[in-house]
């Protein structure tokens, strides 16, 4: 009797975790939008700082105001849409650990780039070590929470750029930037909003 | 009458969530002695690149980093490979997000701080700066995640020592490293040993 209602409870227990793995993935599906929306940001930061010079994610003096005024303005913007789009589906455990991670990770970076900016300690390579290894921990701790191989493979991706943003020139440290951003970025996030659009298209058909 | 069994299965969820996040909590709790190590790991590397220790191993002070981190993480993986054989509940959904969360914590300051060292490209300054904020966004995402007070605070710390360490002088940065290892280390994790011992007393006398 006692191992029959624990077996139950098991069977209970793993079709929840299951379910929430569903939920958690379709809410990430969900926000596929401002990885698309950060990854162009980046893109535009770049090509702002550095148009008309050579190849280099900060580029040549006197276009110091590039990087802040992109990044406060997609923050802005990404509070306005997400606002806008409202909350979506209910809470779940699984759901609550992946806002948290991301809100803690932005938070982080709202933190230590200023300060390293204003302090002047950070070359390039550094910079771009750093904002990697911080996209790492969230699409790696969202990855394995969500245990969704696509986001695993971005994280992978992010701790590769990690590595190599260490050595080699500003050049290739611009075309891997910019090889990081194009895949996990942009293509996810396409990847993450095709999936949304297609579950909608279903779900009409489902409700009908 | 749906409205009705909504609600209840709204309230149904919500009681399962905090469920889960007080099974979360006492499984923290349990990882106390992880904090423990790594804070004394930290302070034996800090020692040993210093010259703190005499001999011929220990004058090799470029090793004192690599070697001190690397026989740390073996060693915490092979207590947590015990724990887990030992362990008698299945893993819970939070439990399982707080460990991705630290393990792509894990995954990121290696991939950034072994390159940086090698490298060559960042100071004692913006090393410890990397490693405090990423040690923060891993306990305020745990600490949001499981709603403890004092692992938000821990967060905190290791904010604050990140930016002591980018607008102080080296010595600060020192000094500010050592104070939040000790308190967001060492008094944390003896903390949360003592949470669990009392919390293992507390389910004695229930079961007795």
């Amino acid at each position: 009797m006692e191992s029959e209602k624990s077996a139950l409870d098991l069977a209970e227990r793993l079709k929840l975790i299951e379910d929430m793995l569903a939920a958690g993935r379709r809410s990430t599906e969900s926000w596929g939008w401002t990885f698309l929306l950060w990854g162009v940001a980046y893109y535009v930061a770049i090509a702002w700082a550095t148009w008309g010079a050579g190849l280099s994610v900060w580029g040549v003096g006197g276009r110091q105001l590039a990087w802040p005024v992109t990044m406060i303005a997609t923050f802005f913007l990404t509070i306005a849409i997400g606002v806008r789009k409202g909350r979506g589906e209910p809470e779940t455990a699984m759901s609550r650990a992946i806002v948290s991670v991301w809100i803690c990770v932005g938070v982080s970076m709202l933190l230590i780039f200023p300060a390293l900016s204003i302090t002047g300690r950070l070359d390039e390579h550094g910079f771009v070590a750093l904002v990697a290894a911080m996209l790492g921990v969230a699409n790696g701790s969202s990855g394995m929470i969500l245990r969704w191989k696509m986001q695993m493979a971005c994280a992978v991706v992010w701790w590769v750029t990690s590595v190599a943003a260490c050595f080699g020139t500003g050049a290739q440290l611009t075309v891997i930037f910019l090889v990081a951003l194009f895949f996990c970025q942009i293509v996810f996030g396409i990847y993450a909003m095709v999936l949304e659009s297609r579950r909608n298209k279903m779900s009409p058909a489902v409700h009908a | 009458m749906n409205d009705v069994t909504q609600d209840l299965e709204l309230t149904g969820r919500l009681t399962l969530i905090e469920k889960m996040i007080a099974e979360g909590r006492r499984t923290t709790t349990k990882w106390g002695w992880s904090a423990v190590l790594w804070g004394v790991a930290f302070y034996v590397a800090i020692a040993w690149s210093s010259g703190m220790f005499g001999g011929a191993i220990w004058g090799q002070h470029y090793m004192a980093w690599p070697v001190t981190m690397v026989a740390t993480w073996l060693l915490n993986w092979g207590l947590a490979a015990r724990m887990r054989r030992g362990a008698k509940a299945p893993m819970t959904t939070v439990a399982r997000a707080i460990i991705s969360i630290w393990a792509a914590m894990g995954f990121s300051m290696f991939a950034l701080l072994f390159p940086l060292g090698l490298s060559g490209r960042a100071d004692q300054q913006v090393c410890v700066a990397a490693v405090a904020t990423l040690l923060g966004t891993a306990n305020a995402a745990s600490g949001m995640l499981l709603k403890w007070k004092a692992q938000i605070a821990c967060a905190v710390v290791w904010w604050l020592a990140s930016a002591a360490s980018l607008f102080g002088t080296a010595m600060q940065s020192l000094i500010a490293f050592l104070v939040a290892i000790f308190f967001c280390q060492i008094v944390f994790g003896i903390y949360a040993m003592i949470c669990e011992s009392r919390e293992q007393r507390r389910q004695g006398a229930i079961h007795a």
